[in-house]
């Protein structure tokens, strides 16, 4: 996505805190997603990322004290499902995802972050801004990284991993 | 751009029921049920005032992840239920729902009417191409060539339907496109077709990840459509004789006063219902 | 669950009933639990035993918990015991789901993966427990998963000899080459090798070799072939569970015989592109499940009133409205014999198991073109959607009726009124025999009318032809003396007959009278039936008793009645009925 120029603090942590809250809501939904499919072990792994974002965002809160953030309608956000983008689209699930899929899901996001940042980064004019959305895609940078390396301790699924011997059911 | 509210009073997820969706991971309906509950938050929408009727079928299973006041009707025929609740309720906000089968097959009828009718209230269908909850079986979309169901083993070798050009010769009020790979985007139709009169009908493209796994490829394929709604039907008309089914935004705004008979008692006493009966 | 009632447990059967086998597989999460279920069903087929599986799962349309649930057995078996020898779980996950349906008890066998946490509703039942590294077997082989390791492991169990598992296997993994097969195959002989090492394993063997031709068949597929069988050539198809299959089924096998399935965008569509396929000569047919017979309701009496053949398979499902659509229940006995606004008699018949799906589905299109009115079959979820190996039915033609058909165009009136009732019918496209078929109420040339006498003949003819037709022998099962039965119709004939039998190896003898022919009603016949019977159970799947009630109203019964009517979702267990029939006898 191409992003917005972002002329004020308030504004960058406002779009950013949006961003961190919708992440934690979607790793949460996701983790849900997973218990209802039977899928323990990547629902163990959604509520572990919901957590650290949820850190994350704490974090931010903490920046934004004292400040009035704007609010910012959410039709302003470019997020959309075409790229792997700082919130996780909904179509990323799969009910027979594996935990690699799992951190696989979490590094695209951290790395479309990373991105995003850099761009606003380099196309803000206020210095305070520019500090900001540095630090904010060290931090993503690093998570990616820290990602990374968990995902290196699971297995890379083999070919036929979403393969479901038994047919859809039918409901109604 | 219309200006938002401020700061709306509830936030999206205050519009959710708390209910596990039983929709498979990967369903577009997720993401059109964030799409509502941004809307609804945008424009500050209290839950009690608002209804969602829907039919049969996965999109119909939408009012129990709500804290709205819902009703999962039967089969085809949450149009209808709307239409009464609304006109015998105009103080409600009242939105239906559905999926393609559920809307332009056994509710194919009812659509039709109810965009003439052209009654307050705005009407989502969440369009997969497919009947998902009996098993794949083709729907009034579904290509004429798709032959992955058991019923029609050739594919239906019939024109598919076409919503927009229904919705537009049918009379609806607000026709627009919208899609679940932009839950942000669709929030703002939403919004928009929310607050415009009369019958607001929006085109939701959502992928069953399921029955259509090829869907995926749809996200690539949606753009916005480069034009401004307009309020004449015959440049609607014209625009969708070129519509390949994925531009997205809002084709038509009319100002068709919405049908909305007037409540109101002018007798003062019942009593006075019966003079024609007195000799 | 009364225990001594049972008459089956792992120390051997007491009471002489032959020996079968239940046995439930879970599993959650893409495990493929079902389709392990199906190719021990299979095998078992090609081992020349009988048996029956049905399914039970959450709502989840992937991924969620599933059961596959069999019953073995040396003769064939369309009923649950309810109680389970072996219970395998290839998880544990949301399984307590299960506990209505999987009865344990203290000489069943449970079988767990490795690791894994049985919930307590399910170890409180009892029975031993046993870990099998199901999930690190199924690693270890490439391409290997844990319900192949599974289905060995129970193959081993139940002594089903492998030739026929891997004969099973290679046929239905053909399309995915030999790998593929291989690798289950290698996944199967682990499992064989785990379940071997079990100490004090109870001797589970099923002592059959059946040597006639038999089938694996649900009863949808049955009632589509009977269909096809009846002369069904023109359908129209609406989705709705469980009735569906007959419709998918149809689709290629109608074009076979050069016949066409249409899907139309309503069940209000449906039935009456019904009509008029009929009425252009082809014998229609759709299937559905309640709600989409109470859509059909005005459109059947249309055909009723225009003496237009048409049959609706009405596959119940849990009612009322939209109910409970993936299980079983007999609850549109009512509608299906009262829907009809006006006085308009019509066939009701009820298929009693899932090979009878076939005759009764045959016999109800012969019987509408025959009579020229509608006729509704009640089949439901458990035959429907329950696979089982069935002797091959036989081949049934009628030998008179089918569709009275004239050319004659002189002083040609199509509602003649005549002994029968059936007035021979034209088919567009014969010169001279043109008329309009009308709901309207009509004189006997059709042309519509409101005066007394085309009504009253209309309507004693329209009644007459049902109630002075033969249906022969197969307006009922009947079987056994006693002055004890059991009346009963549908599914809920399996578990019936099954606890008649455990009575009889009592040496109580308890008659059992399954209505296969509902509509219209053989007063005299079912008198005859129940002739020297002082007590008589009526058994049905639905909470308002309508059979029951339908009994009542129509037939004067000689003797004392009383009602075991017990809704959806559960079925009806044969120590259900068992128990039941002992406390009558005793009282």
């Amino acid at each position: 996505m191409t992003a917005p120029r972002i002329s004020s603090k308030v504004e960058l942590l406002a779009r950013t805190l949006t961003m961190l809250s919708e992440t934690v809501e979607r790793y949460d939904l996701f983790a849900d997603q997973m218990d209802v499919v039977n899928n323990p072990e990547a629902a163990e792994l959604f509520r572990w990322l919901e957590n650290k974002q949820s850190d994350r965002t704490r974090v931010v809160q903490k920046l934004s004290e004292g400040l009035t953030l704007p609010h910012i309608p959410p039709w302003d956000y470019n997020w959309d499902d075409a790229i792997n983008t700082e919130v996780p689209g909904h179509s990323s699930a799969h009910y027979m995802m594996t935990p690699y899929h799992t951190l696989t899901l979490a590094m695209d996001v951290e790395q479309s972050a990373a991105d995003l940042f850099q761009q606003i980064e380099q196309g803000a004019t206020a210095p305070e801004v520019q500090k900001l959305a540095h630090s904010f895609a060290r931090e993503a940078s690093d998570f990616r990284d820290y990602l990374k390396q968990k995902r290196a301790e699971h297995p890379v699924p083999e070919a036929g991993w979403d393969e479901d011997e038994d047919p859809p059911l039918l409901l109604e | 751009m219309e200006t938002a509210n401020p700061c709306p009073s509830l936030k999206p997820n205050e519009y959710k029921s708390g209910t596990k969706p039983v929709w498979c991971p990967g369903c577009g309906d997720y993401s059109v049920l964030l799409a509502i509950t941004k809307a609804m938050s945008e424009m500050n929408l209290e839950p009690e005032n608002v209804a969602l009727v829907s039919g049969i079928g996965c999109s119909s299973r939408l009012p129990a992840y709500l804290n709205v006041y819902g009703f999962h009707a039967v089969h085809g025929r949450a149009l209808p239920v709307a239409t009464g609740l609304k006109v015998s309720r105009p103080d409600l906000t009242v939105l239906a729902a559905g999926g393609d089968g559920d809307g332009f097959s056994i509710g194919g009828n009812h659509f039709m009417h109810a965009c003439r009718r052209n009654v307050d209230m705005t009407y989502i269908v969440m369009d997969n191409q497919v009947y998902g909850m009996t098993k794949g079986q083709a729907s009034p979309t579904t290509d004429p060539d798709w032959d992955k169901s058991k019923l029609t083993p050739g594919g239906t070798k019939i024109n598919p339907y076409y919503p927009l050009v229904i919705a537009l010769a049918s009379g609806a009020n607000f026709i627009a496109r919208a899609s679940s790979t932009d839950p942000n985007g669709a929030a703002k139709v939403l919004v928009d077709a929310i607050r415009h009169p009369g019958f607001s009908f929006v085109h939701m493209l959502s992928p069953c990840v399921t029955f259509r796994p090829e869907q995926k490829d749809w996200k690539k394929m949606v753009r916005s459509a480069p034009v401004e709604p307009t309020k004449d039907p015959a440049i609607a008309a014209k625009r969708l004789m070129t519509d390949d089914n994925f531009f997205l935004g809002t084709l038509y705004k009319g100002d068709r006063p919405a049908y909305q008979p007037e409540l109101k008692t002018t007798v003062e006493h019942l009593s006075e219902l019966e003079q024609g009966f007195v000799l | 669950m009364n225990n001594s009632a049972s008459t089956e447990n792992a120390k051997g059967s007491s009471t002489g009933a032959p020996r079968s086998l239940s046995i439930a597989m879970l599993g959650s999460g893409g495990s493929g639990v079902m389709t392990a279920g199906q190719l021990l069903l299979d095998a078992a087929g090609q081992a020349g035993w009988y048996g029956m599986m049905t399914r039970s799962s959450g709502p989840q349309i992937r991924g969620g918990e599933a059961a596959a649930l069999l019953r073995l057995s040396p003769q064939p078996v369309e009923t649950h015991k309810g109680r389970f020898d072996i219970l395998l779980a290839i998880d544990w996950l949301n399984a307590d789901r299960f506990v209505g349906e999987i009865i344990l008890d203290s000489d069943s066998i449970v079988i767990g993966d490795v690791g894994g946490q049985v919930p307590e509703a399910i170890s409180d039942m009892g029975g031993r427990y046993v870990e099998l590294p199901l999930g690190e077997l199924a690693k270890g082989i490439k391409g290997g998963r844990p319900n192949m390791v599974a289905l060995g492991a129970l193959a081993q169990l139940i002594n089903l000899p492998v030739d026929a598992l891997e004969k099973v296997l290679t046929r239905s993994l053909s399309k995915k080459g030999e790998a593929a097969i291989e690798a289950s195959m290698t996944g199967v002989r682990a499992g064989i090798e785990q379940a071997s090492a079990i100490p004090d394993i109870p001797e589970f063997r099923i002592e059959a070799n059946s040597q006639v031709e038999r089938w694996s068949i649900t009863g949808n597929e049955a009632a589509g072939l009977g269909a096809i069988r009846g002369g069904v050539r023109f359908v129209a198809a609406y989705p709705i569970t469980p009735g569906t299959e007959i419709l998918e089924w149809l689709a290629p096998n109608l074009k076979k015989v050069g016949g066409v399935l249409v899907q139309a965008e309503d069940e209000l569509a449906s039935i009456n592109q019904l009509i008029g396929g009929s009425f252009g000569g082809t014998p229609s047919l759709t299937a559905t499940s309640g709600p989409g017979l109470a859509l059909m309701i005005e459109s059947i009496g249309l055909a009723v009133a225009s003496e237009t053949p048409v049959v609706v398979v009405d596959v119940m499902r849990g009612g009322p409205s939209t109910g409970i659509p993936t299980k079983s229940e007999q609850s549109d006995l009512n509608i299906a014999l009262y829907g009809l606004h006006g006085d308009a008699p019509h066939i009701v018949v009820a298929p009693m198991s899932i090979g009878d799906c076939l005759f009764t589905t045959q016999w109800a299109t012969h019987l509408a073109e025959t009579l020229q009115t509608a006729s509704i079959v009640l089949s439901d979820q458990s035959l429907g959607q329950t696979r089982a190996l069935i002797d091959r039915p036989a081949d049934i033609a009628f030998v008179s009726g089918g569709r009275k058909i004239t050319s004659k165009a002189e002083d040609f009136r199509r509602y003649v009124v005549n002994e029968s009732g059936v007035s021979p019918m034209s088919i567009p496209g014969t010169p001279g025999c043109q008329y309009t078929a009308d709901g309207l109420e009509h004189s006997p040339t059709g042309t519509p009318s409101s005066r007394a006498e085309d009504h009253i003949q209309q309507l004693n003819k329209r009644k007459r032809k049902l109630d002075q037709f033969d249906y022969g022998d197969h307006w009922a099962k009947i079987e056994g003396e006693g002055e004890m039965a059991v009346l009963t119709w549908g599914s809920s004939t399996g578990p019936v007959s099954e606890a008649i039998d455990m009575l009889a190896a009592e040496g109580h003898k308890v008659r059992l009278i399954s209505m296969r022919l509902l509509s219209p009603t053989q007063p005299e016949r079912l008198a005859a039936a129940l002739a020297g019977v002082q007590r008589t159970l009526v058994v049905e799947q639905c909470h308002g008793a309508q059979f029951y009630h339908y009994l009542r109203a129509h037939y004067d019964l000689p003797c004392k009645l009383r009602s075991m009517a017990v809704p959806g979702p559960l079925m009806i267990r044969p120590d259900d009925v068992y128990s039941e029939l002992k406390a009558w006898e005793n009282s």
